[in-house]
């Protein structure tokens, strides 16, 4: 065998919130220098094939799932060779977060294995043994921005003060751009991360650039994160006396950080500058809303996007030197507000109602003028008992609502268009459901033993059902 | 118990029966037809056969030796299958072997003059008449004919008066026969032959035919046994005092003719020689054997003296309206008394359909001639013209009671087939009659308006919305907007004949050899907007289709034909009378050859599949249409034959039947002069198929007697002898096609080579589907859409809202700067993220809109067919590795090809397939394709999945099958897309090919 193959991972003993970074080392001992795949564009010539603790084949990842997991867009199967000398090993990670979603619970082998055109013998590693054990997910926020793509991060929290950081394609989110573990922070709380308030087009730099904000006490700290890797650049101000942390916050592109808060006494929401300095009031905006919980504010260009519950959903648009520039009300009902969505560079806009008396009752609504004018609204009377406890709805372009609840009894329902409830999951105290449906319908929930992943829902299918990308 | 029949010839045979059991034995009898021919038709001692027994003083009708000759003549030709035998009696008066003698000698003399056997009658009569045979046969050419040869009293000695008859007779005949007989008072041999030659016109006479159709009659005669044509029985089988010796009997004096069913003949072994009888080996008068029935005898007339009429010839056959019946007769000795010339036919009711007195002029003794135009005076017909139904005709020239009768005929000749007009006069409905008018002229211009007048199945809805959709004025994007009103801007185009389109190819009209395509429209996805949205909600094709489209219709019509007196192809319309013309189809058997083969390079179950799918629901061959439960109009059970036929008067002015009986349909000729005065003489149908391409119909109409009282007489005129053997006409073959059109190819930027269209028309070409390729238009893209409308969509769409960083590049989709790779940024990182930047976050958000605008420029030109654009999705730039140095140049980040409502296919030119092969694919999904096993979308039942390289799959992916490499495999139109193409249900069909 004139080629090695060595595989080798940062952590053996893993979580299902992590995904496993694999060292992978490929040398040779002839004289002169071999072609091999690069690893820039391997052309699906590297696959690791993961078995259970049986042996069973659990999947197989390559660079092209990596790319059908990520994009819409056709794989590109091309493959590049490049030469490999003599004595000198190419060494290479694979962050198996961006072609595989979290290995649920239990022990796993992993063996490499690069076969391309040209060479007769496929070269495997030896298997690689680790353990994923389960952990129990505490909280979960969902930011959506564009500062130059369109991204969806999770920031998940396990007790402890242990962190996670994933960034997800919303278009395809079956992999993940990254998914780090970030710094533990025990004994802090409210943690989420600010939205960008910029949008450009000359660098993809933006996109891997998050503030993660959290609270310390009286301390309100945030640090700036580079695909989920901390870096220099962190901040921390005293909390204002009175207010209500809003959880959401932004910054420019030049890094000027904005947090958001409630204050309850003069009703009004303000926004503070987090500065190397400490935080700095910029404004404050009356808003007459019944339940500041429920306020989703994203600010784009120096523009405040505000949508909250008063006379059902009110949308407002603000600036940044206090002045409420208009007020629009989107939809009146009767059901109190549950959930609202706000993506201004689309000004898009949608909420969800509910009610739990009998019968349950849901009223969804998407505003999306670049499909129509007016909302799309859908109110359907569910043949399942409320209250819901965790409720979770995305609309595709046509207006066709995708809802993900929970019930007092812990079961998880997908409720399409049209069809009956259908039960996903049972037994777990929360779910954190989030719902994406650029098209393709994509569900995420948490279990305990799988973790947190979203997962292709096809209704066309035979029967409908989840689409596995397990590629045995 | 059990039942055996036998005849008395089984007595010998041994039959085993269960001695415990009853069992039942038959006797059989055998079943002969009788004629008789009376003893008072010969003298005593005489054998000559007495043409008439009773000169001058019987009836004027009554049965003669000639009738009854004649009779059995008729009854050989209308039951050719029966065997005749001639027997001789005597009475017992006389020795037994005089008898005998006798008997068989009368028998002879029957058979001669019934075969028409000149020499053996004149032989007989030189051994065995008397003088007053001739001196009857004298008086009764004397008065049948009138000829001066009365001999005086039957006295049986030849006197004076018996001699100058003779001279007289001798002297007529010769006249008449133009013979030159020796004029002598004697009866000689040529005597009798003279007499001979008088018989044979008595019984033609009495056939109402001539000496030459008396040939015809006599050359149907069979006989039991050809050798032994006669047989004498003496005096062994009297009528009446049997076993009586001596018993004079006039009843027990007698010849019979008998006829015999095949298998009912006779054994003539009780007759081993000439003049030998063995009574007690006969079977044929042993009643407990044999059983006769007599045949009937009608009386004949018999002239007065000294006149006579005589019908020369008649025409067999004529065309009325187009030529004249010609009757040649001679009259003599009627000058002064009516003489009446009618034409009758059995169909008619008692009175003659034609009656004239014949004038002075017409009336002299001698030869005339009467022509006859056809026209009745009297009865159903009166004042039309007669026609083929109600043949035979009889003309019969009458006076007092002389009569003669002649036999013509009214014959089809053939029938011609023609795409009929839109309404019976082949005129446009008059504007003010809106509906009528549109519905014509959506016909006329192809758009299969639907019957005119009479449209029960609301063809015009569906054809007004065709219309406009196809119209460049009245085209709307979004057709769920079409209304099937009447619109002025509606009759405005049909006014102006705007879009007019074949619809039918003309020639298997008329050709036999041909093959005609019948169009209908492939269509596509049209609906884009909303819950309609119809690209998106993948609605059945063959749902849509049967919404959509109107069955083909094609108004067929045979001209009707009759023979002329020389048998040429006549036109005469208003003589066909209301003759059936039954319209049938054929299914033919669907080629597979011009499906794909299954080969190494290309491998396709699609031939396969297809000949799966034709056998279905009753299919196979000469029955392989879509079945009606897919979607066609085949309908395997007993009413198939009414499919693609229009039922009752919905094509005026043809009233359609059924005749589930015979499995037809029929429509009667038109016969109403005053009202469809150029339908005359046709007889039509509307002919509607099916829209699903591949099927075929091949029509014929035929004229078909069924249901005339005459039936078997008009058949036995026209020739029938099975249905195949009817006059008629078929059609070439005609297939359904559907057809659509690349109207145009957009460059974003221009591809470089080709060529790949002509494959793209042969794949779809498979399917039925004519993709027209040659007539496309190309224009860049800024030749289409402006900057500031590219602008426009991208700022509503995407999230980029800075207009000037969007501009509208001739050689990329996407119109703003790329990003830079950052320094730490992986190779794969920057190609994903440009991936998706210039892919989900722009090309997926803005394709709609792009669609609209192109639809928005093109669709004012081209209101229909594929829009296919080239494109690349940006720009091409290098990716670096991490290092720094090039992982590789002009790199593009994605390719995708898809298929866009209203028919647009975009194209991304950085796909590694060949482009036939994508640019088939996109445009399969416009219509109604699906993907097929290797992509996400797996709608169940839409493929063979046995077919792993079908069009409609993915080419390259990380997972599924491994076909449709590019530049390996050429993949196909699976069986299953092949047939939803078509237009077939592909829900109902089955899985796999296998």
């Amino acid at each position: 065998m004139p080629f090695q193959l060595q595989l080798a991972a940062a952590a053996r003993e893993i979580t299902t919130l992590d995904s496993p970074q694999l060292l992978l080392t490929l040398s040779h001992e002839e004289d002169q220098p071999r072609l091999v795949p690069s690893p820039s564009q391997d052309g699906g010539a590297l696959t690791i094939l993961f078995r259970d603790a049986g042996g069973a084949p659990v999947r197989r990842v390559s660079s092209l799932l990596e790319q059908e997991l990520r994009t819409n867009a056709r794989v590109d199967a091309n493959l590049a060779l490049e030469p490999l000398a003599p004595g000198q090993p190419l060494t290479w990670t694979v962050n198996l977060a961006k072609c595989m979603w979290p290995l649920a619970a239990g022990d796993y082998t992993a063996t490499a294995t690069l076969a391309w055109p040209g060479e007769t013998n496929p070269v495997a590693s030896a298997p690689l043994a680790f353990r994923v054990q389960p952990v129990a997910l505490d909280d979960l926020t969902v930011d959506r921005d564009n500062p130059i793509l369109d991204r969806l991060d999770l920031l998940l929290s396990a007790g402890g003060g242990h962190l996670w950081l994933r960034q997800l394609n919303p278009s395809k989110p079956l992999g993940a751009w990254y998914n780090e573990a970030l710094p533990a922070l025990p004994g802090t709380s409210n943690h989420f991360c600010a939205a960008a308030a910029f949008r450009q087009v000359e660098s993809f730099a933006p996109a891997m650039h998050r503030w993660l904000v959290w609270q310390n006490g009286a301390l309100l700290q945030a640090a700036l994160f580079e695909e989920g890797r901390p870096t220099s650049d962190s901040r921390r101000g005293q909390l204002p006396v009175g207010r209500q942390l809003l959880r959401q916050g932004f910054y420019t592109a030049g890094n000027q950080l904005y947090v958001l808060f409630w204050y309850a006494a003069a009703g009004r929401l303000e926004c503070c500058e987090l500065a190397a300095a400490g935080l700095r009031p910029v404004a404050a905006w009356p808003l007459p809303v019944s339940d500041p919980g429920l306020l989703v504010v994203r600010c784009l260009d120096g523009t405040l996007h505000i949508a909250g519950p008063h006379e059902g959903l009110t949308r407002w648009t603000a600036d940044l030197s206090g002045r409420i520039l208009a007020s629009t009300r989107i939809h009146a009902s009767p059901l109190p507000l549950r959930a609202v969505a706000l993506q201004p560079e689309f000004d898009r806009c949608t909420a969800l109602f509910s009610a739990a008396e009998a019968p349950a009752t849901v009223e969804m609504v998407q505003l999306d003028p670049r499909y129509q004018p007016e909302p799309f609204v859908s109110r359907r009377e569910l043949s399942l008992p409320g209250p819901f406890p965790e409720l979770a709805m995305d609309a595709d372009r046509q207006g066709r609502f995708h809802l993900l609840i929970t019930t007092l009894s812990r079961e998880l329902y997908y409720c399409g268009p049209g069809a009956e409830p259908r039960l996903l999951a049972a037994g777990q105290e929360r779910y954190f459901p989030s719902v994406l449906a650029p098209g393709q319908v994509y569900l995420g929930f948490y279990e305990l033993t799988a973790g947190f992943r979203f997962r292709q829902f096809a209704a066309s299918a035979d029967p409908p059902g989840f689409l596995e990308y397990r590629n045995l | 118990m059990s039942e055996t029949r036998i005849t008395r010839r089984d007595f010998h045979l041994l039959f085993e029966r269960q001695t415990t059991a009853v069992h039942k034995i038959v006797v059989t009898r055998f079943q002969g037809h009788r004629l008789e021919m009376e003893d008072f038709h010969f003298h005593l001692d005489s054998a000559v056969l007495l043409p008439d027994y009773d000169i001058g003083e019987g009836a004027a009708d009554r049965i003669t030796a000639l009738t009854v000759l004649a009779a059995g003549l008729a009854h050989a030709k209308t039951n050719p299958a029966r065997k005749a035998l001639v027997a001789g009696h005597a009475d017992s008066s006389g020795a037994s072997d005089y008898n005998l003698k006798l008997s068989q000698q009368r028998a002879d003399c029957v058979l001669a003059c019934w075969t028409g056997d000149k020499v053996a009658y004149t032989n007989l009569c030189a051994v065995r008449s008397k003088t007053e045979d001739y001196q009857q046969i004298l008086q009764w050419v004397h008065q049948s004919k009138g000829w001066n040869c009365h001999p005086g009293p039957t006295d049986n000695v030849h006197g004076n008066g018996t001699s100058t008859a003779l001279k007289n007779f001798k002297t007529a005949y010769n006249a008449e026969f133009s013979q030159s007989l020796p004029v002598t008072g004697a009866c000689d041999k040529v005597t009798w032959e003279a007499f001979f030659d008088l018989y044979n016109q008595g019984i033609a006479q009495f056939l109402a035919t001539s000496i030459e159709g008396l040939a015809a009659y006599r050359a149907s005669l069979r006989f039991v046994d050809p050798g032994r044509r006669t047989v004498g029985c003496g005096e062994s089988w009297p009528v009446e005092g049997m076993g009586v010796d001596g018993l004079q009997s006039a009843a027990n004096r007698r010849v019979e003719i008998l006829f015999f069913d095949p298998g009912q003949e006779p054994l003539l072994e009780c007759h081993p020689a000439p003049n030998q009888c063995k009574a007690t080996e006969c079977e044929l008068y042993w009643t407990k054997c044999f059983k006769h029935t007599p045949i009937p005898v009608k009386a004949g007339p018999v002239p007065a003296p000294g006149e006579a009429l005589d019908i020369v010839s008649c025409d067999d056959h004529f065309a009325p309206s187009a030529e004249t019946l010609s009757i040649a007769y001679k009259l003599k000795g009627l000058e002064g008394k009516p003489v009446t010339l009618e034409i009758t036919s059995p169909r008619a009711d008692a009175t003659p359909l034609f009656t004239r007195e014949l004038t002075g002029d017409e009336k002299t003794s001698g030869d005339h001639t009467f022509a006859w135009d056809g026209k009745p005076t009297a009865g159903a017909l009166k004042d039309l013209y007669i026609h083929p139904l109600w043949s035979p005709y009889k003309v019969t020239l009458r006076s007092g009671s002389l009569k003669d009768e002649a036999e013509f005929k009214v014959l089809y000749h053939s029938l011609a087939i023609s795409r009929g007009p839109w309404t019976h006069d082949g005129q446009e409905p008059p504007t003010a009659d809106q509906r009528n008018w549109v519905a014509y002229r959506l016909n006329e211009l192809g758009f299969y308006g639907g019957p005119v007048y009479q449209d029960t199945e609301e063809y015009l809805d569906k054809a007004i919305i065709r219309y406009k959709a196809n119209h460049k004025a009245m085209h709307r994007k979004y057709s769920k907007d079409y209304k099937a009103d009447i619109t002025p801007e509606l009759i405005a185009a049909l006014e102006a004949g705007d879009n007019k389109r074949v619809d039918i190819e003309p020639d298997a009209v008329t050709d036999p050899a041909a093959t005609s395509r019948i169009w209908v429209e492939a269509l596509t996805y049209e609906r884009t907007t909303g819950d309609g949205n119809e690209f998106r909600n993948q609605t059945n094709r063959a749902t849509t289709d049967a919404a959509r489209l109107n069955r083909p219709l094609l108004p067929l019509e045979v001209e009707i034909f009759l023979k002329s007196k020389t048998d040429a192809r006549t036109a005469a319309p208003e003589a066909i009378g209301p003759v059936r013309i039954n319209w049938k189809h054929t299914d033919l058997d669907e080629d597979l050859t011009l499906l794909p083969e299954d080969k190494a390079s290309s491998p396709s179950k699609t031939r396969k599949y297809v000949a799966k799918a034709l056998k279905l629901r009753g299919g196979g061959p000469g029955a392989d249409n879509c079945p009606r439960s897919l979607g066609g109009i085949r309908n395997p059970d007993m009413t198939h034959y009414q499919a693609p036929w229009f039922q009752g008067g919905i094509y005026e002015p043809y009233q359609v039947e059924d005749d589930a009986t015979h499995k037809t349909v029929f429509a009667k000729a038109c016969t109403n002069k005053a009202k469809y005065p150029k339908r005359l003489g046709r007889s039509g149908i509307l002919a509607r198929t099916s829209i699903i391409g591949g099927d075929d119909y091949q029509f014929r109409a035929e004229i078909d007697f069924t249901g005339e009282p005459n039936q078997a007489e008009l058949e036995k005129f026209h020739g029938y002898t099975d249905a195949g053997s009817r006059i008629h006409v078929r059609t070439g073959i005609f297939r359904i096609w559907r057809r659509n059109r690349v109207a145009y190819e957009v460059n974003w930027p221009a591809r470089s080579g080709g060529g790949e269209w002509d494959l793209i028309h042969n794949e779809y070409k498979a399917a039925y589907v004519d993709l027209d390729v040659g007539s496309m238009k190309k224009a860049k893209i800024s030749e289409l859409i402006t900057e500031k409308q590219y602008q426009d969509i991208v700022i509503a769409r995407t999230a980029n809202k800075d207009r000037t960083k969007i501009s509208l590049k001739e050689n990329a989709v996407y119109g703003l700067p790329l990003p830079a790779q950052g320094a730490k940024e992986s190779a794969r990182d920057y190609r994903a993220r440009l991936k998706t930047l210039t892919g989900d976050n722009y090309w997926s958000l803005i394709a709609d809109s792009i669609v609209d605008a192109l639809a928005g420029a093109v669709r004012p030109q081209e209101p229909v067919g594929f829009v296919v654009m080239n494109f690349l999705a940006h720009e091409a730039v290098d990716v670096k590795k991490v290092d720094g140095t090039i992982a590789e140049a002009g790199h593009i980040s994605w390719t995708t090809s898809f298929g866009m409502a209203d028919s647009h296919a975009m194209i991304d030119m950085k796909d590694p397939d060949k482009v036939y092969y994508v640019v088939g694919h996109e445009m399969g999904h416009n219509f109604y394709l699906r993907h097929s096993e290797n992509t996400g979308d797996k709608p169940p039942g839409h493929h063979d999945t046995s077919d792993h390289n079908c069009i409609m799959a993915y080419s390259s992916t990380s997972s599924g099958h491994a076909h449709q490499a590019p530049g390996v495999f050429e993949p196909h139109l699976c069986g299953k897309c092949n047939l939803k193409l078509r237009g077939w249900d592909m829900d109902k069909l089955p899985g796999n090919s296998d």
